[in-house]
């Protein structure tokens, strides 16, 4: 067997829409009821999906196909409705959200720390990487400042800072990186691309083709909650345009 | 096997093994989880640590007083409980700050955390369903909130009895196996709303009548004396009053708690741990989406 990194065996989300759950007085009145109002859909139905160390893989597809479902189910936020998930890694890291865990009446400082330990990391390796982290994000005039009077610009550059330097092998990229201004994009970009000469596993989700083209060596579009194609990443591009353009 | 390839499964561990065809609600996941539980929130201590910190830090973030009022709560509280049963309505208690204050303070940490606790998981949906960590972590934080409250003013309390006349009883030395009863249980307490509520978001607002509501069942200002005797079983249903009473025994009648009653006292507590992890797990697979 290649070196996996990734391994999704048979993997489905099934998501459920109520028409409303959360009062106990409408729970009692529907109890009641035996039609409730109750949607059910797979977005994702028995997938397979295999990844070896070294890919970069990127996501396509149109809104609501299930990639975000895909990188949550692989950070493990959400579990799987059935199907396995294993992720040979210690190191996985996720930009689902820039400068998610951060809090605004905390300060820089103290913020680079709770987020380091928010993404799992061992508070002991954060020393070497913290010049590293302020330098990326230029945010060291401002260390003691309250992260609530921070431009979100800054934010943001925090919040990938932290993550891209803390030696990832797996790197788990949602859109994120569509805010923040043509100067930030592309240093974030030249970041991943470091990392990945690096040796990093990649996977990203972007409605871009130039990024897709730049970074990934694989694609696989989703489309309905299933594979449509898994492959080069310009044929996944042409496939897909051709879809969306009918 | 190499370090790196360390075996590492997302979320729920046996439950992503077992449920091949399985729905997601209603999985067995908590009798051979337990372990692997533990295992995930004792790698995210530091994690736990840094947010306890924060939330003591941020408590009083803009407050002129500051951490003033961690000691200044329940002090004027204290105060006009006094005021009220021993001038208003006579108590006939000796020294009856000594006999109110350990109690209240006691039923202050439970209670307290036992709200913030409803609320932990709710408030932070913004972080449970972008960042992938032990949920489990919020509600202990809001008992180890409450908890740092709580010894530092009954610290205080203690210090403060040794210094004045009435001097310290011997049975102090009893007082940590009691407040490591009332953490179990509170604990246990505190996962078992924190995670329904995300279900019923009437919960945290229950928590607050019936915790009220309770505090006046609870012998915490009178002791359980004053209860006609036929009546004092149906307060014994609540595991507070024991914890309460222990405390009155030790602190303010200077005698030793009867064993049998610490021992029933802690296997309830731990009863309510069990229950509290148990729903817990049943529930959290629902958080990222529900919340």
């Amino acid at each position: 067997m290649p070196d996996l990194i990734v391994e999704c065996r048979k993997l489905s989300k099934k998501f459920r829409w109520y028409e409303r759950h959360d009062m106990l007085k409408s729970t009692i009145a529907n109890s009641w009821k035996s039609d409730k109002e109750v949607w059910e859909w797979y977005v994702l139905n028995q997938i397979n999906l295999e990844i070896r160390r070294g890919e970069r893989v990127g996501i396509i597809g149109r809104n609501g196909c299930g990639k975000t479902t895909l990188l949550k189910l692989l950070t493990g936020i959400y579990t799987p409705t059935s199907g396995t998930v294993r992720i040979f890694s210690k190191r996985k890291l996720a930009l689902i959200e820039l400068g998610v865990g951060f809090y605004p009446e905390l300060t820089g400082r103290e913020n680079i720390k709770l987020n380091w330990v928010f993404n799992g990391l061992a508070r002991s390796e954060l020393k070497d990487r913290f010049d590293e982290i302020i330098d990326f994000a230029g945010v060291e005039k401002f260390l003691d400042t309250p992260l609530k009077y921070y431009s979100s610009g800054m934010t943001a550059r925090l919040g990938f800072s932290i993550v891209a330097h803390a030696r990832p092998e797996l790197l788990i990229v949602d859109e994120i990186l569509a805010v923040g201004d043509m100067e930030f994009q592309e240093r974030c970009y030249n970041k991943i691309e470091q990392l990945c000469k690096g040796g990093v596993t990649l996977i990203i989700v972007s409605h871009n083709p130039a990024d897709m083209e730049r970074f990934c060596d694989r694609a696989v579009w989703i489309e309905e909650g299933d594979f449509r194609y898994d492959g080069e990443v310009s044929e996944a591009l042409r496939l897909y345009k051709e879809m969306v353009l009918g | 096997m190499t370090e790196t390839e360390y075996l590492e499964k997302t979320g729920a561990e046996p439950a992503l093994e077992i449920r091949e065809t399985q729905i997601s609600n209603g999985d067995p996941a908590f009798s051979s989880g337990i372990f692997s539980q533990f295992f995930e929130l004792w790698r995210y201590r530091e994690l736990a640590i840094e947010l306890f910190r924060t939330h003591l830090k941020l408590r009083y973030v803009g407050s002129f007083l500051g951490f003033v009022w961690t000691m200044l709560n329940p002090l004027l509280y204290v105060a006009t409980y006094w005021f009220v049963f021993s001038y208003i309505i006579r108590m006939g208690l000796p020294n009856y700050p000594l006999f109110l204050i350990p109690g209240f303070l006691a039923w202050n940490f439970t209670f307290g955390s036992v709200v913030t606790a409803s609320e932990s998981i709710i408030s932070s949906k913004y972080l449970i369903t972008k960042i992938a960590f032990p949920s489990e972590i919020l509600p202990i934080i809001s008992v180890a909130v409450s908890l740092f409250d709580f010894l530092v003013s009954m610290g205080l309390y203690l210090l403060t009895v040794m210094i004045l006349p009435p001097a310290l009883p011997p049975q102090t030395v009893l007082l940590p196996v009691i407040i490591l009863i009332q953490v179990v249980l509170t604990v246990g307490l505190a996962l078992l709303v924190a995670s329904t509520s995300v279900y019923f978001r009437d919960i945290p607002k229950l928590v607050q009548v019936f915790g009220n509501l309770i505090f006046f069942v609870t012998p915490i200002f009178y002791p359980l004396s004053f209860i006609p005797e036929r009546w004092q079983p149906v307060l014994g249903l609540n595991p507070m009053t024991q914890i309460i009473t222990f405390y009155h025994e030790l602190l303010y009648d200077w005698t030793w708690p009867d064993s049998s009653a610490v021992a029933v006292s802690a296997v309830i507590a731990v009863l309510f741990l069990v229950l509290g992890l148990w729903v817990f797990n049943r529930c959290k697979h629902g958080f990222a989406e529900l919340s």
